[in-house]
């Protein structure tokens, strides 16, 4: 995951500003600037744009990720045995969950 | 490699220029024609300023450009026409000064800045007031901004002025804030900066090179490219370029295979670090083949040169490259045979037509007033 930050914006060299605060998100191998609601690029927003999904934060007690997370299951075979195929992380979410849609 | 034509008409009110010489040393017989323009305080100093500590076992002036009356090369009107304005059929000659002056070396930066208005007084006086093909540059002092803004304001509007000249040298790199007010005048009288190398490593400048003092003047010459790229990069990211957009910046004699190198870099990085230069509103490489300039010396010689023709084109030399032979050092490239030969439209522009826009020259350089 890339850091989510915000950026710079200036009219005058004198004048910087802040902002975007935790609109920004920075690609993880290059730095690149990308809005994190629309994928646009920060340098190029028209013709450069990050890959983004439909993305929304729903209460448990609305639950449906089972459901979603089923969703969007890669094509590439079963996994076998115990073991995870991937590093993973204990997550813990607490009275709301943040569901992609993939 | 086949030469280029020389034009034996200059131009007229129907004839374009087709030859603008960009780095044309001019020089004094004898300092006292200086000394006497400083002001009282500094005429017992007289011009004094820290010498080249790199010897050019080649020497510095072409001994075939030494009047005959064995004064210095590049101090006699005559000479210059005869040796170099007539045998290539040049138009326009751009005096940019005497390099040795070292203006950025000096310490004392109210005793440079007078250093600086004297010599163009004498430049306006002595050179620009002959007419013919002689346009010229103000000399600055940087380290005394405000004085130099003022000195524009007065001098610079002279028909026959048109740029403004900083050593290639400074104590800061040329972006930082300091300098800014001399930036806001030469913007304002429509003077494009030009940056002419020389001074690097002297006096009280930095070192010649990012990897310290060289050991001859064979290194110091080789890397003249590299301390422009210093300066540029600064006028480009600390925002020079943005907030004086309609400032125009000329890089003198650092050669131009760099450029592209230059450009590309600075866009790759920009991609990842716009946020430290976020007044930049286009890429990086576009504030520069906008508002930037270069000269073609030392032009660089590849053993192809194909490949220099291909250089010339990823900096788009039809907007960005001016001649110009640096008469009468050394290293004068010839207006004939220095660059490869190009398309029509690309070889007028370079020989000629940029420098024509830039410095807004009308066709026939006797039709510009004398004082």
């Amino acid at each position: 995951m890339g850091k989510v930050t915000g950026t710079t914006s200036a009219t005058d060299p004198e004048k910087v500003e802040w902002q975007d605060d935790g609109q920004i998100l920075r690609c993880p191998w290059h730095g690149w600037e990308f809005d994190i609601a629309t994928g646009e690029s920060v340098f190029n927003p028209h013709k450069v744009r990050a890959r983004s999904f439909d993305t929304a934060v729903e209460s448990t007690s609305d639950n449906t990720s089972e459901e979603s997370a089923t969703d969007g299951g890669c094509d590439c075979g079963a996994v076998e045995g115990d073991q995870p195929p991937v590093d993973t992380y204990e997550v813990d979410v607490e009275d709301q969950q943040v569901v992609v849609y993939l | 490699m086949s030469g280029r034509q020389v034009e034996q008409s200059t131009g007229s009110e129907d004839t374009a220029p087709t030859l603008i010489d960009c780095d044309i040393h001019q020089k004094w017989k004898d300092p006292e024609e200086v000394i006497a323009y400083l002001p009282d305080q500094y005429k017992d100093r007289g011009v004094q300023s820290p010498s080249i500590l790199y010897d050019n076992v080649a020497e510095f002036s072409r001994r075939d450009a030494i009047p005959d009356d064995g004064s210095p090369a590049g101090s006699s009107i005559e000479k210059m026409k005869e040796h170099h304005f007539e045998e290539f059929g040049v138009d326009y000659a751009v005096l940019t000064g005497n390099s040795y002056l070292n203006l950025t070396a000096l310490p004392n930066r109210d005793y440079a800045a007078e250093l600086a208005v004297a010599n163009n007084k004498w430049v306006i006086d002595n050179w620009l007031s002959e007419g013919g093909p002689f346009v010229g540059s103000l000399l600055a002092a940087p380290q005394k901004p405000e004085r130099m803004a003022e000195m524009i304001r007065e001098l610079g509007d002279h028909p026959r002025v048109v740029q403004v000249v900083m050593p290639m040298a400074s104590q800061h790199p040329y972006g930082h804030e300091y300098y800014w007010p001399m930036y806001e005048a030469a913007e304002e009288m429509g003077l494009p900066i030009a940056m002419h190398p020389y001074t690097e490593g002297h006096g009280v400048t930095r070192p010649p090179t990012g990897a310290g003092h060289p050991n001859t003047y064979f290194e110091w010459h080789t890397l003249l490219g590299t301390y422009a790229m210093g300066q540029l990069v600064s006028l480009v990211a600390e925002g020079v370029l943005a907030k004086f957009p309609d400032l125009n910046f000329v890089v003198i004699e650092g050669g131009l295979s760099w450029v592209p190198h230059f450009l590309w870099r600075m866009d790759k990085d920009w991609k990842a670090l716009r946020a430290q230069v976020p007044y930049l509103q286009k890429p990086p490489s576009e504030y520069v083949r906008d508002q930037v300039r270069f000269t073609t010396q030392p032009i660089e010689e590849p053993d192809n040169p194909e490949h220099l023709l291909q250089i010339l084109e990823m900096m788009h030399a039809e907007e960005t490259v001016m001649f110009a032979s640096d008469y009468p050092h050394w290293d004068t490239d010839s207006p004939m045979y220095a660059l490869p030969p190009m398309a029509d439209e690309m070889e007028h522009a370079v020989m000629a037509g940029n420098a024509q826009e830039l410095y807004g020259l009308p066709n026939d350089p006797t039709s510009l007033p004398t004082n």
